[in-house]
């Protein structure tokens, strides 16, 4: 495969699910010389485009049952409804020393209800062909599955039912425990999975450094009380929201929705300290996760940049598009076609509700890491600062604002994407039409937006951690003036 | 996603008419395939539901035709296809991206290899041209540079997906002893570092004329196109490249197994791991369908014997997997399964091997088999929403691709169908017996590295 299908980091969400589809390869400068007398020669005019058809990404419609759950739907012509219950609580809102609660309390609603066990749950689940999902990230917690759609209703039924009426039976709780401490193991022998766990408790510090999943030994501690706190806190009416996507009528949803939730009690929405704003740190300094013969190096690289609600948020998405989104942005071209350093490098630029960064991930060579790192810092350098001989330009910012457009559009293919779409943007607390109108805001931002945002990249003052074989990789780093450090071990509890 | 010959449609009537869950309804892909006369196969697949056109071409060449010591080199190809050719230049990426392309891959699978991209469809044309281009005139642009560069790419994505990753080296020895030395899947796709090494210029010189010829490509668009327009610029584009003869290779049959075959691989991970593998018929072969129903009674959801056994009721493994993976020399059926914490390789492969036992000698429940039945269709049904998969052999061009790749029928999905609605009880106990001989497979077992070695 070209390219990998999917991002290392995972920021966001609990599980190991891709971020955008990316990263890697080639590059464009020379056009090919050609002889002369070519009997192909009219093969090098371009074709025009066509006259083109832009696509209408619809607003989901959207209304309030009286217990305050709101409703958003959006009919598609699919053959399949994607169904979700999104909380606006997640792992931003778990209580000091309760790493985890969000995800695991997430699991354990599909783990069995007042009324059904475990197995029978996953048995009515599949009998649709389908299964319960279950998810939380830093802002959001959701249970979810997909049906055809004839079996909507069923499906709407069974979320109601998990959502309402968990078990939180102790027996199933210490099962799922064990698993649940297996896949952090299994996250934590992962290397680029180990180096955005680290990355993200030096950027964040403690608490909300703590992974989406929980240390290992904050979830060694939950307890069932800690689990039923957490959902009567905030898995309440007025903090979720009902997505339907697929070939469904706002009617008929509602219909349903009341049957299914009508009966939920409302109850006040919990308040939770806003996290503080990230500060990067003094210097640039790397913290070294040791792997020893490890015979790559993983990397993180972040900064702090402003969040989600923020003004310039198309521009911060537009500048980590040219700088490691596309295929051809300058970190990938640099990292990958130019130095075969690696088989991808992108970046991301991450915006939750209380905090945003700037996030560049790839996986090195171990023997090229320092010269990696320091083409890696180039490259920020060199964005954001023109004078350095490579200003942003016209051409690369219309080439992402083509990209994150289309990418958008394409999302429309699927209902499971734009459930996505529509449940993100409730949980950050967006209005409904916010990714209807992102080609109208991408198209406002001009170069010169773009570039401002650039000019905040400080890499002087850039969390890295490298998670590779110490032995080797720290002495290179520090010959080519990289201050370095051990990683304390809670970095990776 | 597999698929099956039509062979046991008649076997539909003797399921149990007490059957609680109601056929699937699986929507037909209608389609248009033709060939030019310099033997390019093309298939059209119109739906203008979205403004979008996804280009699909195969190449019907993949690990199976590389020479010996070259493992890997057909999807070291595949990335040299990305370095340019004479009339566009090296630029394309960057053309495709200012034109709103997404999902722009390749990819390379035993017997196939694919590339593809997903456009507006006022872009259509922009694809045809590149495409051509790479197909007609890429060995005027190709250089030793280019080689080296990719070269040191695709090392690291053997190191990134295999040498550095939990369970890769173990991945690789379950296939290459599965697939032993002088196999045209020894190897396996990402091949050797020494055979990557070992590349030459003049291999993918040699590669290019003999497997990229257009007898021996297929395209297929899929969504909004207008079919005359598309035909002209197809025959445009592609017409006027010269007809070279369609490479025909002959294989000897893959050696069946003889023996229980164990494997032991130390690897830097904190829990151990079982994975076992059988050789098993060729895709579309009469035992697929089954074997597709028996891997998804076994795992890939909760309500599934090994994920109950192992996980839920003996707590001895924190993920278990099934699979079938049909390619032309043979399938691959694997069962996994990642053991819990402190529990040892040895209890969890003998949990395996009892669910494996029950389920050859009685066979599923029909409520099973029903759930298993339910799950297979509604990931096809999920899965033709796109027109193009992530791998570009998914999605509804990917699907047409890959039913012509092995039966040379885009339309076969009405019969695959009606096989997956045919299988029964029986059935999935007879080719589990049959198919998943204890004493004839490879296991390779993956320890934790001593824990003085690591961190």
């Amino acid at each position: 495969m070209r390219r990998v299908a999917c991002a290392a980091l995972c920021l966001a969400s609990a599980c190991a699910a891709p971020g955008p589809a990316h990263p890697p390869r080639p590059p464009a400068t020379t056009p090919a010389a050609s002889a002369s007398a070519d009997v192909d020669g009219w093969r090098k005019q371009i074709p025009k485009a066509g006259p083109a058809a832009a696509i209408v990404y619809p607003v989901p419609e959207s209304e309030q049952l009286k217990n305050g759950l709101t409703l958003l739907v959006m009919k598609r012509p699919a053959a399949v409804a994607s169904l979700s219950l999104v909380v606006r609580h997640g792992a931003s809102s778990s209580p000091q020393g309760q790493s985890g609660v969000a995800a695991l309390t997430a699991r354990m609603l599909t783990e069995g209800t007042t009324t059904r066990s475990s197995s029978a749950l996953a048995e009515a689940a599949e009998s649709l062909g389908s299964a319960l999902e279950h998810d939380a990230g830093r802002d959001y917690s959701m249970v979810g599955i997909e049906t055809l759609s004839a079996d909507v209703e069923q499906g709407l039924a069974l979320l109601a039912e998990v959502a309402q009426k968990p078990a939180f039976a102790p027996k199933e709780l210490e099962r799922v425990r064990g698993e649940w401490l297996d896949g952090l193991a299994a996250e934590r022998q992962t290397p680029d999975r180990l180096a955005s766990l680290a990355g993200l408790r030096l950027l964040l510090g403690e608490p909300n450094g703590a992974p989406v999943g929980g240390s290992v030994p904050d979830v060694k501690k939950l307890t069932v009380r800690d689990l039923t706190a957490f959902h009567r806190r905030h898995w309440v009416p007025g903090e979720s929201a009902l997505v339907v996507v697929g070939d469904v009528s706002l009617s008929g949803v509602r219909d349903a929705a009341e049957r299914a939730f009508g009966g939920w009690k409302p109850a006040p929405a919990p308040t939770t300290a806003p996290a503080p704003t990230p500060a990067p740190p003094d210097k640039t300094r790397v913290v070294m996760v040791n792997r020893p013969g490890a015979v790559q190096s993983a990397l993180f690289v972040a900064q702090p940049l402003a969040k989600r609600s923020d003004a310039g948020h198309e521009a911060r998405q537009l500048m980590s598009s040219l700088l490691g989104g596309l295929f051809t942005s300058r970190i990938n071209q640099n990292l990958r076609e130019k130095n075969a350093f690696t088989y991808g490098a992108r970046s991301d630029a991450v915006a939750t509700r209380h905090w945003g960064a700037l996030v560049v991930t790839t996986r090195v060579e171990s023997a090229v890491t320092a010269p990696a790192l320091r083409e890696l810092v180039g490259e920020l350098a060199r964005a954001r600062d023109p004078k350095r001989g490579a200003p942003i330009t016209d051409e690369e910012v219309a080439r992402a604002r083509a990209d994150l457009i289309s990418s958008l559009g394409a999302r429309l293919i699927a209902v499971d994407r734009l459930a996505a779409d529509v449940g993100s943007s409730f949980a950050l607390g967006l209005p409904p039409s916010t990714s209807s109108e992102l080609p109208q805001r991408l198209t406002a931002q001009s170069t010169a937006a773009v570039a401002a945002e650039a000019a905040r990249i400080d890499e002087q003052r850039l969390v890295v951690v490298i998670v590779g074989d110490q032995a080797s990789v720290k002495p290179a780093l520090e010959a080519a003036g990289f201050e370095v450090r051990e990683a304390a071990a809670e970095l990776t509890w | 996603m597999t698929f099956r010959g039509a062979l046991v449609l008649a076997l539909a009537l003797s399921t149990s008419p007490a059957r609680a869950a109601p056929a699937t309804k699986v929507p037909e892909i209608p389609f248009e395939k033709y060939a030019l006369d310099n033997g390019l196969e093309v298939i059209l697949h119109r739906d203008p539901a979205l403004p979008l056109v996804a280009v699909n071409l195969w190449y019907h060449v993949g690990p199976v035709n590389e020479p010996p010591k070259r493992s890997g080199f057909a999807h070291l190809f595949e990335h040299l296809m990305f370095t340019g050719s004479k009339h566009v230049g090296t630029g394309f990426d960057k053309l495709l991206e200012s034109a709103g392309a997404t999902n722009v891959n390749g990819t390379t699978s035993w017997d196939r290899t694919n590339y593809f991209e997903t456009v507006p469809r006022e872009q259509l044309e922009l694809c045809l041209w590149i495409e051509s281009d790479r197909m007609g005139f890429f060995l005027d642009t190709l250089s030793a540079g280019a080689l080296e560069v990719q070269r040191g790419v695709v090392k690291n994505e053997r190191r990134q997906s295999y040498e550095d990753a939990p369970y890769g080296k173990s991945s690789l020895e379950l296939l290459d002893t599965l697939f032993p030395q002088g196999h045209p899947y020894h190897g396996a796709v990402i091949g050797s570092m020494s055979d990557l090494d070992a590349a030459r210029l003049s291999d993918a010189e040699a590669f290019f004329r003999t497997y990229y010829a257009p007898s021996n490509a297929t395209l297929t668009l899929a969504g909004d196109f207008a079919p005359d327009t598309a035909k002209r610029w197809i025959a445009r584009y592609f017409g006027p490249l010269p007809k070279r003869p369609r490479p025909t290779v002959k294989h000897p049959p893959t050696p069946a197994l003889t023996s229980l075959v164990r494997k032991t691989v130390v690897e830097p991970v904190e829990l151990s791991k079982v994975s076992m593998g059988w050789l098993t018929p060729p895709a579309y072969s009469r035992e697929t369908a089954a074997l597709e129903l028996a891997a998804a009674v076994l795992a890939g959801g909760k309500a599934t014997r090994l994920y109950r056994r192992l996980v839920v009721e003996k707590k001895l493994a924190s993920e278990v997997e099934a699979d079938l993976d049909p390619n032309s020399l043979a399938g691959i059926f694997s069962v996994s399964a990642v053991a819990a914490s402190g529990k040892p390789a040895k209890e969890v492969e003998a949990a395996i091997d009892a669910v494996l036992v029950e389920l050859s000698a009685k066979g599923p429940t029909q409520a099973e088999l029903d759930r298993a039945r339910r799950r297979v269709l509604f990931g096809l049904m999920s899965q033709l929403q796109q027109l193009n998969g992530p791998d570009g052999e998914s999605g509804r061009a990917g699907l047409l691709q890959r039913l012509n790749h092995y039966l040379g029928d885009p339309g076969h999905l009405r019969q695959w169908h009606a096989s997956i609605e045919a299988v029964t009880r029986d059935d999935v106990r007879r080719v589990l017996a049959a198919q998943l001989d204890l004493t004839r497979r490879v296991i390779v077992t993956t320890l934790p590295e001593p824990k003085g070695k690591r961190p």
